[in-house]
């Protein structure tokens, strides 16, 4: 049974490692291959933050605010465990602003410690009158994308540099099932119009004073497009652009200006930051994240394709809970090609 | 009295802080610290410098409670500001814990910290051994940068600071008029205050940029404080003790229990051990004294005793300070008028 994973990202790897964690045992023949043209570091996910922290709503999407409980309940649990640092795993509490009251996030219960901002506490903001305060996790994506890498080769997977040009390129050969976690290049592998770029841009600084995350929202200018700035263990991200529809992955001097003078503002003292390096990258954003089984009929042959891409800027945020259900997807596949004889569970 | 001359001795962040204070409010002041030691081989830079009240039992709570409030006020402000880094402040949010519910569950600062509120159940999972917990945001002063900050504004006032041990506030008289004594633990023996004693304190100084909350244990022995480059992790709180040398075992202890609060600091890097002696007291004092020797007077202001609240109370403590060396100008003024009649 040989599986080929397209895309090296948090969800290609984290999908492959779920998959692997539940079915090696059960389908000795099992063979995992990860295809990418970017590993890590070069990643989208290496760029991203790393903040646990899913959009404002989740418009009436239940499956994927569940997705998102299960991934921080997972990191949570892995906290005090002597791989979190490895991880790039801790705990970061901070402030969500805003200019006017909002309805409380359909995260509120998975966070830990949700409440709204003191008067006392929203005067350090001036301009922005209403807010949370919470503890939430980082996952660090330089990290923790070597950490998943690590564990998949320990468990013998292999990994391929290679742009994979179709669906057909990988499926030959015995491979039964295709998992694509293509992340921004899906529309390469299959046209899907649902799939835009979010492009973001970000500053990093050395600003080590900063132990709390600020995110600021403008409903108005929608997610990501007001100043942010997160603390990692190393250096601080400055952010807050989100531009659909712009697939340029160059930095803009106009952009850089906007970050850095918003974020100043917000926390005056990021005036002293150095600067140590800027980034910009592509958001798969989708209105919903693409998740599901697909039979792809190659000549005479039949693949099944499990998709998962689609994560917009919540994909740190939703990947493991994303990784079970493909898991689950891939059990019912093996049920299917009676390689299993039940469905994966206790034995009696 | 054009212009009083004012020595202040210490140049912890009492001495510093009490200093600046006094060049606020009394601009032709001449002030000059004068201290054995200075940043970083203070009481204070060992401190961790979170503003966390000490409750000291016999100096009334309203008047502790002004103190900090002050402070945190003033600190606030700085942390709100492009001084900041420099300074060295910065919001720290984080948890004391408890292993059993305290008699009292709502400290007198509780109001004046952000956010203050009990742990959720939720919360106290990260704390197996615990069972009641109190959450907060509040302020942590790192040294060496603060006390170098409080320099650096004191030499652009024109205050001088000089390297001498001041073995008897009496070699200050006729040098200076008025003195303020900011000498902490060194006023055991310089005033020879025998209410005066060592707390000693052992903590290590690791790095571990991934600990971004406080974490402290409500009996006050064990406690995480991240700074802006290195975790405080302590401690020891042993009453009479002046050795200033490490210990090897504590710093086993103190590793051991900190960890047992925050596993990930097993990864914790370029462990460094430090010592320092707080010099506590029942009340702290702040008194004007005249002292009287021969027919000549020497107007004193103590500010000291501040155990381990230092940093919590430092600007409160200065303000008063400062205040009653405003009196003692007064009085001086007042007799040298009366002198010219």
């Amino acid at each position: 049974m040989r599986v080929a994973v397209i895309g090296a990202g948090v969800i290609g790897l984290s999908s492959a490692l779920c998959i692997h964690e539940q079915f090696h045992g059960l389908v000795p023949s099992l063979e995992l291959e990860v295809y990418a043209d970017h590993f890590t570091p070069h990643t989208t996910s290496d760029g991203a933050a790393g903040l646990w922290q899913p959009y404002l709503s989740d418009h009436g999407n239940l499956q994927e605010t569940l997705w998102n409980k299960e991934t921080f309940d997972y990191l949570l649990g892995h906290l005090h465990s002597p791989a979190a640092k490895e991880m790039g795993l801790f705990l970061i509490s901070g402030y969500n602003l805003f200019t006017e009251p909002v309805p409380d996030p359909s995260w509120k219960n998975i966070v830990l410690g949700f409440r709204n901002l003191t008067p006392k506490e929203l005067e350090l903001f001036p301009g922005y009158s209403y807010g949370w305060f919470n503890t939430a996790l980082m996952l660090e994506g330089r990290s923790y994308l070597p950490w998943l890498t690590n564990r998949l080769t320990q468990r013998g997977v292999k990994f391929f540099h290679k742009k994979v040009e179709s669906f057909q390129e990988v499926s030959g050969d015995g491979v039964d099932v295709v998992l694509n976690c293509s992340g921004m290049r899906a529309g390469d592998l299959q046209p899907d119009p649902q799939l835009q770029p979010g492009r973001g841009q970000i500053i990093k600084v050395l600003a080590p004073w900063v132990k709390h995350f600020i995110i600021t929202h403008n409903l108005k200018s929608g997610i990501y497009n007001s100043p942010y700035i997160i603390p990692g263990s190393e250096f601080t991200v400055l952010g807050g652009i989100y531009q659909h529809g712009n697939w340029s992955e160059e930095n803009s001097a106009k952009d850089h200006k906007s970050i850095w003078d918003s974020c100043c503002r917000l926390l005056p003292a990021l005036q002293k930051a150095k600067i140590v390096g800027e980034w910009s990258g592509l958001r798969p954003a989708r209105p919903w994240v693409r998740l599901e089984r697909e039979s792809i009929r190659l000549g005479n042959l039949q693949a099944e394709v499990i998709h998962n891409y689609g994560h917009g800027g919540f994909g740190i945020t939703i990947h493991w809970g994303c990784a079970m259900a493909v898991a689950r997807l891939f059990g019912s596949i093996l049920q299917e090609k009676q390689q299993l004889a039940s469905p994966p569970g206790p034995r009696l | 009295m054009a212009s009083p001359k004012v020595a202040v001795v210490g140049a912890g962040v009492i001495g510093l802080s009490t200093a600046l204070r006094i060049t606020e409010t009394c601009p032709s002041c001449s002030v000059t610290v004068l201290s054995d030691q200075f940043s970083p081989n203070t009481t204070s830079d060992v401190a961790a410098g979170m503003l966390i009240p000490h409750t000291y039992p016999d100096t009334p709570i309203h008047r502790q409670k002004q103190w900090f409030k002050e402070t945190f006020t003033y600190l606030f402000a700085i942390s709100n500001s492009a001084e900041a880094s420099e300074a060295g402040i910065h919001l720290v949010s984080g948890w004391q814990v408890f292993k059993s519910t305290p008699k009292e569950e709502l400290p007198f600062w509780s109001d004046i910290v952000l956010g203050f509120r009990p742990m959720s159940e939720a919360e106290l999972q990260k704390f197996p051994q615990h069972r009641f917990g109190q959450a907060f945001t509040t302020l942590k002063c790192d040294c060496p940068p603060y006390l170098l900050w409080l320099e650096k504004r004191l030499k652009a006032t024109g205050t001088q600071m000089c390297t001498r041990k001041v073995a008897d506030l009496w070699e200050l008289h006729g040098e200076y008029d008025i003195v303020v004594n900011c000498a902490g633990m060194g006023a055991h023996q310089l005033v020879g205050d025998k209410q005066l004693f060592p707390v000693r304190g052992q903590v290590l100084k690791a790095h571990a940029p991934w600990v971004k909350h406080f974490i402290r244990d409500g009996d006050g022995f064990t406690y995480i404080y991240p700074g802006i480059h290195r975790v405080t992790l302590g401690g020891t709180r042993e009453k009479g003790s002046w050795s200033l040398s490490p210990d090897p075992g504590t710093t086993r202890d103190i590793f051991d229990r900190c960890c047992s609060l925050e596993p990930s600091l097993q990864g914790a890097q370029n462990i460094e051990v430090k010592v320092g002696l707080r010099p506590s007291r029942q009340r702290v004092r702040v008194q004007r004294e005249v002292l009287s020797q021969g027919g000549v007077k020497l107007p004193v202001v103590h500010n000291y005793g501040h155990g381990a609240g230092g940093f919590s109370v430092h600007r409160g403590t200065a303000n008063e300070a400062a205040h009653l060396v405003g009196e003692c100008i007064s009085a001086l003024q007042g007799s040298s008028s009366r002198a010219k009649l």
